[in-house]
């Protein structure tokens, strides 16, 4: 082994670096964190900043996923039954964008094609891509002549859903299966979201403890937990960060889902 | 009979009304929505040799390496090091990272290729909820990967390899 190590021709020195340490390439903000047309406007606008020290170049596009029950997002090129996608009804421009450090620009969003919309929830997802700068052949530093180099550059994108919705909502939430898991660091809470009807939801997940003499404490918080068509359930946990104060052996538990305007979804109690 | 007195302490009440509707009046500061992600330090695979048969070289998400087949690790170079994002969101919201790859690494001159897999995260999982305590700390997320070397005996191994690793962040 040794001395296979020591034979010049079989031995390959690898350095593996990763470009300029300090690249700091697609430092992202978008606002808002998802876009929905509901009827109201024709058009909206998405912001983007770039809040890293280099210029960076963002592409934009449009990506499909369908959701798993356990909410996991999977690329898809053609819609499954009960999906349809948003994007041959939007308009967006720029769909390259050059950001100085600190600078921002506005993307307009804007419906297009209303009249063959149907009835029930369109979701497409745009997709915001760091753009790899490219290096000129021979422009990179060789390393020694007998090794190897790896030079990886991280590329990274984020997406986010844009929704049209046309008519108005049969969507009924419920949530079933509740149960506590008090084994771990913090106890944890498992549920089923049932969701019928033709739009998906979206909304925050609250778990709040109330004492045998009526004390009410907000045990748990997740934001942004949805249920996207055509799924007709989510199964979701969610870890009760701040149930040190109470004693869940006794009391209620009392789990709310709610719009992020406030409307209750859905809620379910148990006995502890 | 002119009451100044009285007069007077209308007055206050009325400046004292005006002053608690000006207060109220004031709207609280909407709560900025965003998701943002930043990188703060690179995939390394530190410095390691190898034999004609290939194998994997492993860093975990937490740093640490690991080699199987006919790799053999090296302790200079550049430090092993797992990639970090900091991604800042409100507190409790989910984001998930999206499966891709494996990824390609290519030799410009050859074309010989070296494949890299990402599949290490501190978070446990591709779905993750934010924890940090306002949209202005970082969530720090580790993420690591294995690099798959291909078995070569002619000789054309050494040179220079590129390529990206695309991490796609997911906003539900």
């Amino acid at each position: 082994m040794i001395k296979k190590l020591l034979s010049p021709l079989l031995l390959l020195f690898i350095f593996i670096f990763s470009g300029l340490g300090t690249y700091a390439q697609g430092d992202l903000m978008i606002m808002p964190k998802r876009l929905v047309f509901d009827g109201s406007e024709r058009s909206q606008e998405i912001n983007l900043a770039n809040t890293g020290s280099d210029t960076a170049v963002y592409a934009i596009s449009f990506v499909n996923y369908k959701m798993t029950e356990k909410g996991n997002f999977e690329q898809v090129e053609e819609q499954e039954d009960g999906q349809r996608f948003a994007e041959d009804f939007l308009r967006y421009f720029p769909r390259r964008v050059s950001l100085a450090p600190n600078e921002a620009q506005t993307i307009r969003v804007q419906l297009t094609r209303t009249g063959n919309l149907e009835q029930g929830e369109y979701r497409s997802h745009m997709y915001f891509r760091a753009v790899e700068e490219q290096t000129a052949l021979g422009a990179e530093e060789t390393e020694e002549s007998e090794g190897i180099s790896i030079n990886i550059k991280t590329v990274f994108g984020i997406s986010i859903p844009i929704i049209i919705r046309e008519g108005e909502s049969t969507t009924q939430i419920d949530l079933n299966e509740l149960s506590l898991n008090t084994e771990g660091e913090n106890p944890k809470l498992s549920l089923v979201i049932n969701r019928s009807g033709n739009m998906s939801v979206y909304g925050n997940l609250t778990a709040t403890h109330i004492a045998p003499d009526g004390t009410e404490t907000e045990v748990g918080m997740v934001k942004g937990v949805s249920v996207y068509t055509p799924n007709s359930k989510r199964y979701f946990s969610f870890e009760l960060r701040n149930a040190a104060e109470v004693d869940l052996t006794g009391g209620v538990l009392k789990v709310s889902y709610s719009e992020d305007k406030g409307d209750t979804l859905a809620t379910r109690e148990i006995e502890l | 009979m002119y009451n100044f007195s009285f007069n007077k302490t209308y007055f206050w009440l009325l400046l004292f009304t005006f002053s608690v509707m000006e207060v109220s009046a004031q709207e609280n500061p909407p709560i900025p929505i965003e998701v943002e992600v930043r990188t703060s330090r690179n995939l390394n695979f530190g410095s390691f040799t190898a034999g004609n048969s290939g194998g994997n070289v492993t860093v975990s998400y937490d740093d640490q390496r690991s080699v199987d087949g006919d790799i053999f690790e090296l302790n200079f170079g550049q430090p092993v090091s797992a990639a970090l994002f900091d991604v800042y969101a409100n507190p409790g919201t989910i984001i998930q990272i999206e499966d891709m790859g494996p990824f390609t690494l290519e030799n410009q001159e050859t074309g010989l290729q070296i494949q890299l897999f990402i599949n290490s995260f501190s978070t446990g999982q591709r779905t993750f909820v934010t924890q940090a305590p306002n949209a202005q700390t970082p969530n720090e997320i580790f993420v690591g990967g294995t690099l798959r070397i291909p078995s070569d005996n002619s000789g054309n191994l050494p040179g220079t390899y590129f390529g990206n690793f695309t991490l796609n962040f997911i906003h539900q």
